[in-house]
């Protein structure tokens, strides 16, 4: 079959060949050339079928370092298929890229190491600087009513999400008029005069100690919260924090981010399993606002409390106990923390309280306490 | 139960060419002629785990030209009469298709989204809305299945010939949703019919070249086959449909027909239940491991299980924290595991199993089969991709 080196500088042989206009497979002479791979009829001085130039040439089969059989053109319709050996290694001498080139599994292992620490840094810098960015740039831009009308829309599924985190099945909404009366008071006494969005307080019977601000004026306070305040001055101290998160609109870009990172999962993961794994994401992240948004509903927290002339001692009091009751941490934990230290944000708050009178008045403060005495079922 | 799979598979660096049979003028003799798949694990195991890894740190993007790799090797190793079938698609030509579509979907999410805050929950103009958002969205995954066959087949060459599929994909669509709709309401029993219409139309409007394929078949064949799969579709924890569909393969192969040529396959069902239920083994043992290597962690550092249960809601305003490198860890590890797995133990061996089991009935001239001069899907599958259609 093979007809051996013709001149030093050619080798030739049979091979096949297909011309990209019928399905019918030629036996073809293949001579490797100088500049390129000669196809031949194969019959003793048979006409030039095509010629093809080594830098147009392509392998057909390339993954997983093939040894390349077939051949192309960069835009050709026709294939050539090379099986004699002879011809292959003349092939590889010439055109040192298409010798069948197979990584070691060391080569591989030590690449794969590689990619996997590579993944590492970029997932991780597009989790927490790259998606929360994007999100702040989105929510910013985001109208008002649009706000208001989505943070209306979550405050049933979650109530119901929090509910999963309490063991209770009969979740309420606390109403006893005097206590909303007391705690509407409070919310008008703190919201800024010139805010673009209506503040709307509600108490869910749940005993979490807990506060959740929603896109668009939305606040959540836990009967736990209630519980767990020792003064009104606490819980202005929370509703002032909470208010914070909205003016900066923390919740809508979190919820923006929420939206990214399923989009990013599912481009990322394509067919397999992009929802679950997504969708743990989510919930990881959904859970907590990061340090700088902490760190700015603390400040405008403050401002608010400042000029609705209440004292922040309780916000201070509140983190202390809080910490208290969450015990402490350990040192590893602090390095990696999303959050700043609690004695920063205590200190901060304590720093910068004034001389003022209770929040609310004593009957006030009562009837707060009591707001559970009435409640509006949540239907299951 | 890996090393069975591995007996009839040759070597991964054993790249000999598929045998030739002697005898080949242009007309092949038509005694019948079996399709070959000579795929190994080992190739098949590398792309998969290296197209998960840099799939990950591209954060996506380089998923496309991933899966346009895996089928280049996954299509090229499968031949017929000693001629290798051959992927032509491109990396490029995947991601545009899914710009393509995200657009689509995302037009459509926006209208939706628009309706439900112009409306109030519970306004009929709300639920009228969301009906037809998911039905569009069901109309679009039949739109996506019909245009990501074409888009294969277009990229899909024997003998330097390419495979056609013409028909409107709307249409295909209309037709899929009335026998869904029927299917429903007849609560599963005319299935075989739904499948046998829409396999109807799609065989009807391939072609090899200029030479088209018939379909024969008829549903009444297939129904007393799925009568019975379906009535004990739940005691067999669904094992009957794995059943009937092989069944159902052997009868659309059978019944399919290209020029002079027909076809038949010997698929037998128990290699089929046996593939998948291996794949669910290992992609278990997998999930037990991550979760057991979780729980090990979680008991050697109870500060992180502490930090977790305060994330979750029980302390205000970010007292509770969340640590995302553990996350990130498992995900850069267990997403190539599972990618791994799906290659190497399901779609391989059902590749080898599938395409083995064909054979070629009859007489041709293939060298009067004619490249047909057609415009090509210039982008692909975006849609199919977006919605999640088919795999591979």
């Amino acid at each position: 079959m093979s007809a051996g080196p013709v001149s030093p500088d050619t080798v030739r042989g049979a091979g096949g060949y297909f011309d990209g206009e019928r399905a019918a497979r030629r036996e073809v002479e293949v001579e490797i050339a100088a500049g390129g791979v000669r196809v031949l009829q194969a019959e003793p001085g048979g006409r030039e079928l095509a010629f093809w130039p080594y830098r147009d040439l392509r392998p057909v089969d390339e993954a997983a370092g093939d040894a390349p059989r077939r051949l192309r053109t960069r835009d050709g319709k026709a294939r050539l298929v090379i099986e004699d050996p002879v011809l292959l290694a003349a092939l590889s001498e010439r055109a040192p890229r298409f010798a069948a080139r197979e990584p070691g599994w060391a080569r591989l292992a030590l690449h794969w190491a590689g990619l996997l620490a590579l993944s590492v840094v970029v997932l991780l810098a597009a989790l927490r600087v790259g998606v929360p960015r994007f999100a702040d740039e989105v929510a910013r831009i985001v109208p008002r009513q649009w706000e208001a009308a989505f943070g209306e829309s979550l405050v049933e599924p979650v109530v119901r999400t929090l509910a999963r985190f309490d063991d209770t099945d009969e979740i309420a909404f606390c109403t006893a008029p005097r206590g909303v009366e007391s705690l509407d008071g409070l919310t008008r006494r703190l919201a800024p005069a010139a805010s673009p969005y209506r503040f709307v307080v509600r108490v869910v019977n749940l005993e979490m100690v807990n506060a959740f601000a929603l896109p668009g004026g939305r606040i959540l306070i836990t009967e736990g919260l209630l519980r767990f305040a020792e003064s009104p001055d606490e819980v202005a101290g929370v509703l002032a924090h909470e208010m914070g998160h909205v003016l900066h609109r923390h919740s809508t870009a979190a919820m923006v981010e929420a939206l990214g990172l399923a989009f990013l999962f599912g481009a990322m993961l394509g067919d397999f399993g992009a929802s679950a794994i997504g969708a743990g994401a989510e919930t990881l992240v959904g859970l907590g606002f990061r340090r700088e948004a902490e760190a700015e509903a603390d400040e405008r927290g403050l401002d608010l409390l400042r000029r609705a002339g209440l004292s922040s001692r309780g916000l201070a009091d509140l983190f202390e106990r809080l910490e208290r009751k969450a015990g402490d941490r350990s040192r590893i934990l602090r390095l990696l923390s999303t959050h700043p230290p609690t004695e920063v944000r205590r200190r901060r708050a304590r720093d910068g309280a004034v001389r003022a009178p209770p929040a609310l008045g004593e009957r006030e403060w009562r009837s707060l306490e009591a707001i559970c005495s009435r409640q509006d079922r949540l239907d299951p | 139960m890996s090393d069975r799979i591995d007996a009839t598979v040759p070597a991964a660096d054993e790249t000999r060419p598929p045998t030739r049979p002697e005898a080949d003028p242009g007309a092949d003799p038509g005694a019948g002629s079996r399709l070959e798949y000579d795929g190994a694990g080992g190739p098949i195991a590398k792309i998969a785990v290296s197209n998960a890894l840099r799939t990950l740190a591209t954060l996506g993007v380089y998923r496309f030209w991933g899966k346009t790799r895996m089928r280049r090797y996954l299509w090229n190793r499968v031949s017929f009469l000693g001629d290798r079938a051959e992927y032509t698609g491109a990396g490029r030509e995947l991601l545009l298709g899914f710009l393509v579509a995200i657009a689509v979907l995302a037009l459509l999410a926006g209208a939706l989204f628009g309706v439900e805050m112009a409306v109030d929950v519970g306004h009929p103009l709300y639920w009228a809305a969301q009906g037809v958002y998911s039905l569009t969205v069901l109309f679009l995954v039949f739109v996506a299945e019909y245009r990501a066959r074409r888009y294969r087949l277009s990229r899909t060459e024997w003998r330097s010939i390419r495979f056609v599929q013409s028909g409107s994909s709307l249409r295909y669509a209309l037709l899929a949703l009335g026998w869904t709709a029927v299917t429903l309401l007849s609560l599963g029993v005319a299935y075989p019919v739904y499948r046998a219409r829409l396999q109807r139309y799609r065989t009807t409007r391939t072609s090899f070249g200029d030479r088209p394929f018939r379909f024969e078949g008829r549903a009444r064949a297939l129904l007393k086959t799925w009568l019975l799969a379906w009535l004990f579709l739940l005691p067999t924890l669904g094992l009957t449909y794995v059943w009937y569909r092989t069944r159902e393969f052997r009868y659309f192969v059978g019944k399919s027909r290209c020029g002079a040529l027909s076809f038949a396959s010997d698929l037998g069902t128990g290699s089929m239940i046996r593939i998948i239920v291996v794949f669910v083994l290992l992609a278990g043992l997998a999930v037990v491991l991550l979760l057991a290597a979780i729980i090990a962690l979680a008991a050697a550092n109870p500060e992180w299980v502490e930090s977790m249960q305060r994330a979750g809601a029980s302390l205000p305003f970010g007292l509770g924290e969340i640590d995302l490198t553990g996350y990130v860890l498992g995900l850069v590890i267990f997403f190539p595991t599972i990618a791994l797995l799906r290659m190497r133990f399901l779609v391989h061996p059902l590749f080898r199993r599938v395409f083995r089991s064909v054979t070629v009935i009859g007489e041709e001239d293939f060298g009067a089969i004619a490249q047909r001069a057609q415009s090509m899907p210039r982008h692909g599958e975006g849609l199919a991709d977006a919605l999640d259609v088919g795999a591979v």
